[in-house]
């Protein structure tokens, strides 16, 4: 890559804050540092009961006998349950818990298999005894004699004639299509027509925290689960599967050791709901480690081939994209995460004349669902690759290449929907590759290359879900502020973005605002932590109901100081003249001062993100989500020519978060978004051999460790455009996207070869080094 | 399960003799077995804290040789800070696990499990190292080359345990390196490794010892290629030279981890980059213990 100056930034106009904007130390790090914080697992009760999981061994059956009866007379064994107990329920795998309208596209699974087994890990039957040693020996008790039935362990196979069927009529889970201009005469207009083909491999989420919970029924009747979880409003999803009203189950969520996706899906809850009903006695139940590996999902492998026609100048005339990914054996989310895909295909470039034609089918693998980008991964891995083979086609500087094609504010996206927020594509791409610095030299048998991408990921939810939150603000009289708000916190800081909005909007320090979050039952609900849509929508919420309050106070201060309310500032506790610091009344009096006249301090507020009613489905084109976060990512690596392996010197992230409301918490997303991505690139791979998963632990998966990578460099632009609170974008999906493209872009510039096929292990590349080696001799 | 912690050599010996319990040291590889159902002792015997096996000394050996001894419950992180041994027994050991595993894991562990990606193994055997086995009986002394009978197999009676390990006195007189890859730089499983240790003498190889693991169910000497290079300058040889001579010496599998050509093609890199970096010094460099 060429050198590169930073392109300067458009004016920005950001009002000057308080508390927002501050690195301040988060409301939950004293807590994680020193153990404090309770996590799921931690949790036990009097007179509990211990769960475990009856599951598939074999990925395709039809189950011929299954005898529990041994299970059952083992002494300490008080529940065995079957699919025959569970009276056949299913799950509605496909509600990720929707505050606003209930949006199908028909996916569900049996709670309990009692028919076939479609994966391995697939759940058979509950056990829940009196000590987890008791449980885990009535597993071995219990005998399932089972006939294999033929399975399909590729997506393209399971699309074919004669092909095992899981999801009636042909296994599609999803199929979707963009048509945009007019395809054959943007072909025509080009000078070079580039094709490459794509592909990614099934990823674990690999959280530290395992899945685990415990549930029990309270003196109301209710079934109560406290569950590390990224929605708890799945209670209605388990209401329906029990057969009860929604409002007898309440979730109370914990504080999540990591989620990325993968808790966006019912995991043990609904096993919990089952046993505590059953047994009328609190349970607990915690996944192994190689459970989580088996029984969760994974993120969808895709084979993604772009062909595209440009000019010799660089310009894309026309782009035709088709994607395959594999659903793995129940849908889940995967109809969602293929249209993301989908509608990201093209990546953040004005392209006028577009196919895309994408589809998922199911096999008998693990199920995949949501992981982090949600598709945006997956398409940039095949857009942005494409875009450095572009470039070494037309012998061009690959950035070079992308500055011609980028979008611009009021561009449109791939379904025609319209920019309306800056999109710093040049801004951040140039800043990430000129944070690089000088390059290594490389020696013969160490290869250096660069590599860059730019990416942009949407944030908050598809619009046609209607997606809500709401947020309850108060104040107590000695000035201090209370929120209720049933936003999950996985760690990425959720709750203390909420808490820096309202300090900042209430002026109170932020260790005086206390947080009530993630319960079902008496916290606001506040939708999913997911789809990058916390601090936008409950960010909002959240705003608007801090707001509501602050205009009383400053209402009551102006009587109270005579003056008019937008001569006040409000900030440290107080509220005072502007330009006149001697004249103030302190919080705690002005508290005390409204509640004595009736004024209340408490507001329950409800966001609503824009409305829409969905795509044209000849077409594929409308408006999808309410915005978009762009950035790049430029890395350096060095591939030793012996021995396959990549080391990777450099790596650098810039984005455009609008506004970083944590700018500490924003370069922990960043960073650790870059780590997964880098891993992705580099060494992640959930293998599965006719079903059978070859990597069941983290003795055979392997994710980074701290001595793999650098930290990668963070640049953090505000742009002050977006959609959330004070201008915020989102970065917790958007932070992961750009990574293992750039990787890919670095690995091929090295070896002036690309490995077309994820992760770029040390055998994948000594195996390109020799085909160069063997085709040069 | 019964749980016993000797307190001596003489002491382990004995229960080990009575009970036919399994040996605990560091518990690294034995826990994991015990968690995935691999083994069900009735017995463990925990070695861990009997103070005699602990150590690296200067001793004399059954032969009347000057050894440097090592005792089997040493700590693998022990043997990868010592400067008494030689370079690449020291760079095996850095080459294990985590911090957290190299702290408990023991050198004895790692040799008694007989993984063929043990980190230690292929060290070792380039170093004519010697195995003390003790049974309530007495000793005996048993070559590295001989020790191991094939994946997770050793020539171990259910009587005996490692007590010490001895390396020649001159070993430390010579230059050594260990070399592997794995599939990532912390905690990985050696999914090739090698370890060459040489004299030079007026600028040729002599002397010279090169061991390879994770290629074959044990830790193999390669003999043909050691024969190849002695008398040869560094220079000389290039890697498409002895290519031949080491796939003929390995028999390496497909597995999860990596795949058997890959092995095939990165064992002679790691060879060759360990060859080198023994010649790139003209002598050992570790202290000696004791000295
Ligand atoms: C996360 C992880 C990562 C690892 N990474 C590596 C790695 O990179 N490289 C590597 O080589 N190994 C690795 N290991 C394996 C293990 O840590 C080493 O093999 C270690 O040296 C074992 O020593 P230990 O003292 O813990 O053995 P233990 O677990 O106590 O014993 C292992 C076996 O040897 C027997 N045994 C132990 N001591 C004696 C003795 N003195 N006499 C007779 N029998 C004995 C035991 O009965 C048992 O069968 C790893 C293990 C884990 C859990």
């Amino acid at each position: 890559m060429n050198r590169v100056t930073p392109k300067p930034l458009p004016e920005t106009n950001l009002p000057r804050l308080n508390q927002v904007g501050k690195p301040l130390r988060r409301i939950d790090a004293l807590g994680k540092a020193v153990g404090a914080t309770v996590y799921a697992a931690d949790y036990s009760m009097p007179n509990m009961l211990h769960a475990k999981v009856f599951r598939s061994p074999v990925p395709s059956a039809r189950i011929v006998k299954l005898d529990v009866s041994k299970a059952r007379a083992l002494p300490g064994v008080v529940c065995v349950m079957t699919g025959e107990d569970t009276h056949g329920a299913k799950l509605n795998t496909d509600l990720p818990g929707q505050t606003g309208r209930e949006t199908r596209a028909g996916s569900d699974a049996p709670v309990l298999a009692s028919d076939v087994v479609r994966y391995v890990g697939e759940p058979i039957a509950l056990v829940a005894a009196e000590t987890l040693a008791i449980a885990e020996q009535a597993l071995k008790q219990i005998e399932l004699e089972f006939e294999d039935l033929p399975g399909v362990y590729d997506p393209i196979e399971a699309m074919k004639p004669g092909a095992p069927i899981l999801f009636a009529p042909d296994n599609v889970v999803a199929r979707y299509k963009i048509r945009k201009g007019d395809l054959e005469a943007g072909m025509a207009q080009a000078d070079v027509i580039v094709e490459n083909t794509f592909k990614m491999p099934f990823v674990e989420h690999a959280y530290l925290e395992p899945d685990g919970g415990v549930a029990w029924v309270d003196e109301q009747g209710v079934i109560n689960i406290r569950v590390c979880t990224q929605v708890i409003e799945h209670f209605r999803s388990i209401a329906r599967a029990l057969n009860v009203p929604q409002n007898r189950i309440r979730i109370r969520g914990t504080m999540v050791g990591g989620g990325f996706g993968s808790k966006e899906d019912i995991t043990v809850e609904i096993f919990l709901a089952f046993l505590a009903r059953e047994t009328g006695r609190p349970v607990k139940l915690v996944y192994t480690r190689e459970e989580a590996f088996a029984a969760t999902s994974k993120r969808h492998p895709f084979t993604i081939t772009h062909r595209t026609g440009v000019r010799k100048d660089g310009r894309i005339t026309a782009s035709q994209v088709s994607m395959v990914a594999d659903s793995g054996a129940y849908p889940y989310l995967t109809p969602y995460v293929l249209l993301y895909a989908t509608a990201m295909a093209a990546g953040p470039y004005k392209i006028d004349n577009l196919h895309v034609d994408s589809v998922a089918a199911a096999t008998n693998q693990t199920f995949t669902s949501a992981f982090r980008g949600f598709g945006g991964p997956q398409a940039a891995l095949g857009y942005e690759q494409q875009m450095d083979e572009i470039a070494k086609t037309l012998g061009l500087d690959p950035l070079a290449v992308r500055q011609v094609n980028y979008m611009k504010t009021g561009d449109t996206t791939a379904t025609g929907q319209e920019v309306k927020t800056a999109a710093w594509l040049e801004e951040t791409a140039t800043r990430a590759v000129a944070a690089l610095g000088e390059q290594a030299a490389s020696t013969p048998t160490r290869k250096i290359g660069r590599g860059m991408a730019s990416t942009f990921q949407s944030y908050g939810r598809i619009m046609w879900f209607h997606d809500t939150s709401q947020a309850w603000v108060g104040m107590e009289q000695d000035g201090t502020a209370v929120i209720r708000c049933g936003v999950p916190d996985i760690g990425a800081g959720q709750s203390n973005s909420i808490c820096q909005i309202v300090a900042e909007i209430l002026g109170v320090p932020l260790d005086q605002v206390t947080i009530y979050a993630t319960d079902s039952a008496v916290t606001p609900l506040a939708g999913t932590s997911t789809a990058t849509r916390q601090l936008y929508m409950s960010g909002n919420a959240v705003s608007l109901a801090s707001n509501t309050i602050r205009a009383r106070l400053l209402t009551r201060a102006a009587v109270k100081l005579g003056v008019r309310g937008d001569e006040l500032e409000i900030a440290n506790s107080r509220v005072s003249v502007l330009g006149d610091e001697s004249r103030y009344i302190e919080h705690k009096d002005l508290v005390r001062l409204c509640a004595s006249e009736g004024i209340g301090l408490s507001h329950l507020a409800q966001f609503n993100a824009p409305f829409t009613e969905g795509l044209d489905p000849e077409t594929g084109q409308g408006d999808i989500w309410p915005d978009f976060t762009f950035g790049a990512q430029a890395v350096e690596v060095a591939v030793d020519t012996e021995t396959g392996e990549i080391e990777l010197l450099k790596s650098v992230a810039c984005h455009d978060v609008g506004r970083a409301i944590n700018p500490a918490a924003v370069h922990g997303q960043i960073a650790g978004g870059s780590h997964q991505g880098l891993g992705y690139a580099l060494m992640e791979d959930f293998e599965l051999q006719n079903g059978i998963i070859k990597t069941p632990s983290f003795a055979e998966y392997l994710i980074p460790t701290v001595l793999d990578f650098p930290t990668t460099q963070t640049i953090i632009l505000e742009s002050g455009t977006g959609v959330g609170p004070f201008g915020a974008k989102g970065i917790g999906e958007p932070a992961l996207t750009p990574a293992a493209p750039a990787v890919a872009n670095a690995v091929a510039d090295a070896l002036g070869v690309r490995i077309h096929q994820l992760p770029f292990t040390p055998k994948r590349v000594l195996a390109a080094m020799d085909a160069i080696r063997g085709a040069t001799t | 399960m019964r749980y016993l912690k000797p307190s001596s050599v003489s002491e382990a010996a004995d229960v080990l003799e009575s009970s036919r319990g399994m040996i605990l040291a560091g518990g690294t590889d034995a826990y994991v077995y015990m968690a995935e159902g691999f083994c069900h002792p009735e017995t463990l015997i925990d070695i861990s804290s009997i103070d005699t096996l602990r150590g690296i000394y200067v001793a004399t050996d059954d032969r009347e040789e000057e050894v440097i001894r090592i005792g089997a419950c040493t700590t693998i992180a022990e043997i990868a800070a010592s400067q008494d041994l030689p370079t690449c027994l020291r760079q095996g050991a850095r080459a294990v696990g985590s911090p957290q595993i190299r702290n408990l894991g023991t050198i004895g562990g790692n040799v008694c499990n007989a993984s063929p990606c043990g980190d230690t193994l292929a060290p070792l055997l380039c170093l004519d190292a010697r195995f003390v086995l003790r049974a309530s009986g007495g000793t005996r002394v048993i070559a590295c080359e001989d020790f191991f009978t094939g994946p997770k197999k050793t020539v171990l009676k259910p009587n005996e345990f490692l007590e010490f390990i001895e390396l020649p006195a001159s070993s430390c007189g010579k230059a050594s390196a260990f070399r592997m890859i794995g599939n990532r730089k912390g905690q990985a499983i050696s999914q090739a490794n090698a370890s060459v240790s040489l004299v030079m003498v007026d600028g040729r190889m002599s002397d010279l010892r090169v061991a390879v693991g994770s290629v074959a169910p044990v830790p193999l000497r390669l003999g043909k290629l050691e024969e190849f290079l002695t008398g040869k300058r560094v220079k000389e040889v290039s890697l498409a030279m002895f290519k031949e001579p080491i796939l003929e010496g390995i028999r390496p599998i497909d597995d999860v981890r990596s795949s058997a050509s890959y092995r095939q093609e990165v064992t002679v890199a790691l060879v060759f980059d360990a060859l080198a970096e023994c010649a790139s010094k003209d002598s050992g460099e570790c202290e000696g213990a004791g000295a």
